[in-house]
């Protein structure tokens, strides 16, 4: 085993694996940790290490894959991994966190950070355990789904205690909207289990002993009940145990309120009876054996159902939240409750990304109802809305690229250029990246988050919940300057109040907590004066809320950076597709709302001026990155001509 | 009377795996994160979806402490201090 010095909250150790010669390196953390760890340290390394001129799915693309200094801790929910890599739909940037165990083994198992480039000769996995990585065969895996795969790996290793993340076959097939899975049922990456399958990398597991040190420990432990007794008291955090994601924020939530997209987004109100069949209390009785929690999380969002058997078999797994009920239920007019639970174990089986998936089979959909396609280009499946056997079998096609999955596992911009038609234009995506979506008309502020997100869509960046879950006004004032921010159908403030949750969620990626328990959804919770004391009982380091917010900027100059760089985004980019201006919501308690050019315009203008970038390209200044101290950013934009 | 013995009593079906208890009761050991040293353990069978929670030998309920580590920071209240007949002596009342 390598040694390394001592630390405090990091294991230490950045792996770099370079699957063109099968060779691992380790080395010392220390020269990235300014960018805290998980997604500060990934984009850092991807960054800086990133030829605009190579695609994602090319050998000298590079993958980073971390877990931050507070994962393993303890500290509540602090179990996220994140991934950072080009983005294979939009050519930007590509971060996702996810959840599960993996990142708190992968800290026990001795890293931080596993930094990925080249491509194997033919399948393996990483193994990772006590300090030391080994490439292993991994040919007698492929093929197989991500369940399949975790179990292999621990058979074979001999502990049923090992994490695994893994891509499944729509990895390996390339599929635009492939992600890695973890833990069974937890998916990260943007797109990012394609490069891992065109790197020939099937899986990461990890397992360890080596403990995480603590530079004060019974502060840390005296300061941990403070904070868990601040969840426990939280309304929302209580909601979310009660009723999940599925239950707080989805078809059929408890507040009856929450548009939800409807037929490839055409609209935003699904009546309560289409919804019935796909309430989350509906699920709870009949099929939940019990929750399950990511790492040292009081929140528990997650459902664990048990089907004992319907037309597709008997099914356990982990599931559903709300976005899965989004796009397999009401985006695609399905009603079927059984059809979307399968839904859900089929794209964890096969590794698929809910939200790029739903929106290519939403549109395919749309482009039936408008008879663009048809059984000549389906071989024979009919994509009625409604259709949830249609579904269930399309989702086989894309992973396996299979007849007109083919099409559509190229992500839902590519399949609709290259299938035209006119088509394009009910391609719903944000620079590129597949849209599955609520509120976006109702709620401006969620909106801006969105369409700015440096990942391309997604809400969990700057979109802010400060709209949805009856914040209070005076707080927010005080908070964001603004009472407006908490009034969904208001423009005024949300410009700031989406860079400034992006900056929170930099640092929440970075320092590997869950944004459930932090300021997003309830103000009660944990803010960056909690993580700023956090850190110092575990690192021993001091940084000042002003300071992470600080970092947390840096981190979103360093993802709009590559984006521009590599994508050259401008302010067009930032914009959601016509359909959002155009066509009204047509029911419920948001009835006849629609954005409006002109006040998404304004709030992309103070969204801009919040940032220190120019209004007219949406780009980057020399000011903003000297002072964020960028120089290496500021400089490769400048050689492009990229820098405003 | 000297029949009955402390111990962690464990529902593991309101068990989230959290994995919290493995973490608390290897810090309570070494003052560090570190579950190799924990004595209770937490498996979750991914065919069942059920979970198993097994106290270790070697476990002490934190003697001299209040309420044991495991069981404070088990959010999902699973995990209690209980009475248990000691193996010792079976028979005594």
């Amino acid at each position: 085993m390598k040694r390394i010095g001592r630390h405090y909250g990091w294991a230490g150790r950045l792996l770099r694996v370079d699957l063109d010669t099968m060779t691992c390196s380790i080395s010392p953390i220390d020269a990235y940790r300014e960018f805290i760890g998980g997604r500060g340290m990934s984009d850092a390394i991807v960054f800086e290490e990133s030829d605009p001129r190579t695609g994602p799915l090319e050998p000298d693309s590079v993958v980073a894959i971390g877990a931050g200094p507070l994962v393993g801790t303890l500290a509540p929910a602090a179990s996220r991994t994140n991934i950072s890599a080009k983005n294979i739909a939009t050519g930007g940037i590509a971060t996702s966190s996810v959840g599960g165990h993996f990142g708190m083994e992968m800290k026990f198992a001795g890293f931080d950070q596993i930094v990925v480039r080249g491509r194997a000769p033919h399948p393996v996995y990483l193994a990772l355990r006590d300090g030391e990585a080994q490439l292993k065969d991994a040919r007698a895996l492929w093929g197989r789904n991500t369940w399949d795969t975790e179990d292999a790996i621990r058979r074979e290793l001999g502990d049923e205690r090992v994490r695994v993340a893994s891509i499944g076959p729509a990895g390996e097939n390339l599929c635009v909207q492939a992600c890695v899975i973890v833990d069974r049922g937890r998916a990260a990456g943007w797109g990012a289990g394609a490069i891992l399958g065109a790197k020939k990398l099937k899986a990461i597991a990890v397992r360890g002993s080596l403990p995480i040190l603590l530079a004060d420990p019974q502060g840390f432990w005296k300061y941990n009940q403070t904070l868990l007794q601040l969840i426990a008291r939280s309304r929302a955090s209580g909601m979310l145990r009660r009723n999940g994601t599925h239950g707080s924020y989805g078809v059929g939530g408890v507040d009856g309120r929450t548009p939800q997209g409807v037929r490839n987004q055409q609209d935003e109100y699904w009546p309560a009876d289409k919804g019935q069949n796909l309430r989350e209390q509906v699920y709870r009785e009949k099929w939940e054996i019990g929750r399950t929690a990511c790492t040292s999380c009081p929140t528990s969002c997650t459902h664990m159902y048990h089907h004992p058997g319907n037309r597709f078999g008997s099914l356990t797994l982990e599931g559903l939240h709300t976005n899965t009920v989004r796009a397999l239920g009401s985006n695609l007019d399905i009603t079927d409750a059984d059809a979307v639970m399968k839904g859900q174990a089929l794209i964890n089986q096969l590794g698929l990304n809910i939200d790029a998936v739903g929106s290519s089979m939403a549109w395919a959909f749309e482009a039936w109802e408008r008879g663009l396609l048809t059984k000549a280009d389906t071989d024979g499946l009919e994509l009625n809305w409604g259709n949830a056997d249609a579904m269930v079998e399309l989702l086989q096609r894309i992973a396996t690229r299979r007849g007109i999955g083919d099409l559509l596992a190229d992500g839902v911009l590519v399949a609709a250029r290259k299938f035209g038609k006119g088509s394009e234009e009910f391609a719903m995506h944000a620079k590129g990246q597949g849209l599955n979506e609520q509120s976006v008309r109702s709620h401006k502020g969620w909106a801006l988050g969105i369409f700015t997100s440096t990942r391309g869509a997604g809400h969990l960046n700057g979109a802010s919940l400060a709209e949805r879950i009856g914040m209070d006004p005076k707080k927010a004032k005080a908070l964001f300057g603004n009472e407006a921010v908490v009034r969904p159908e208001a423009y005024e403030g949300k410009g700031a109040v989406t860079a400034w949750f992006e900056g929170l969620k930099s640092v929440v990626d970075s320092v590997g907590l869950c944004y459930y328990v932090t300021f997003w959804i309830d103000l009660e919770l944990i803010g960056l004066e909690h993580i700023s004391v956090l850190m110092e009982k575990v690192t021993g380091e001091k940084a000042d809320a002003d300071a992470l917010a600080r970092t947390g900027r840096r981190i979103q100059n360093i993802e709009k950076g590559f984006n521009t760089l590599h994508a050259g985004f401008t302010r067009k980019d930032d914009i959601p597709p016509p359909r959002f201006f155009e066509s009204p919501i047509t029911g419920g308690a948001f009835a006849g709302s629609k954005l409006d050019p002109e006040g998404y315009s304004r709030m992309l203008d103070d969204y801009y001026t919040a940032h220190g970038w120019d209004r007219s390209t949406g780009w980057q200044t020399a000011d903003c990155l000297d002072e964020l101290e960028l120089p290496l950013v500021k400089e490769r934009l400048a050689a492009a001509g990229r820098l405003a | 009377m000297g029949a009955f013995t402390e111990t962690i009593i464990a529902d593991a079906r309101g068990c989230t795996t959290c994995m919290a208890c493995e973490l608390a009761c290897g810090f309570r050991w070494s003052k560090k994160m570190d579950p190799s040293q924990s004595t209770i353990r937490v498996h979750r069978n991914d065919a069942t979806g059920l979970v198993d929670i097994q106290v270790l030998e070697g476990c002490d309920s934190c003697s001299g402490v209040e309420i044991p580590y495991c069981v404070v920071v088990c959010a999902p209240q699973v995990l209690s201090l209980g009475r248990k007949r000691s193996k010792k002596n079976p028979g005594a009342l």
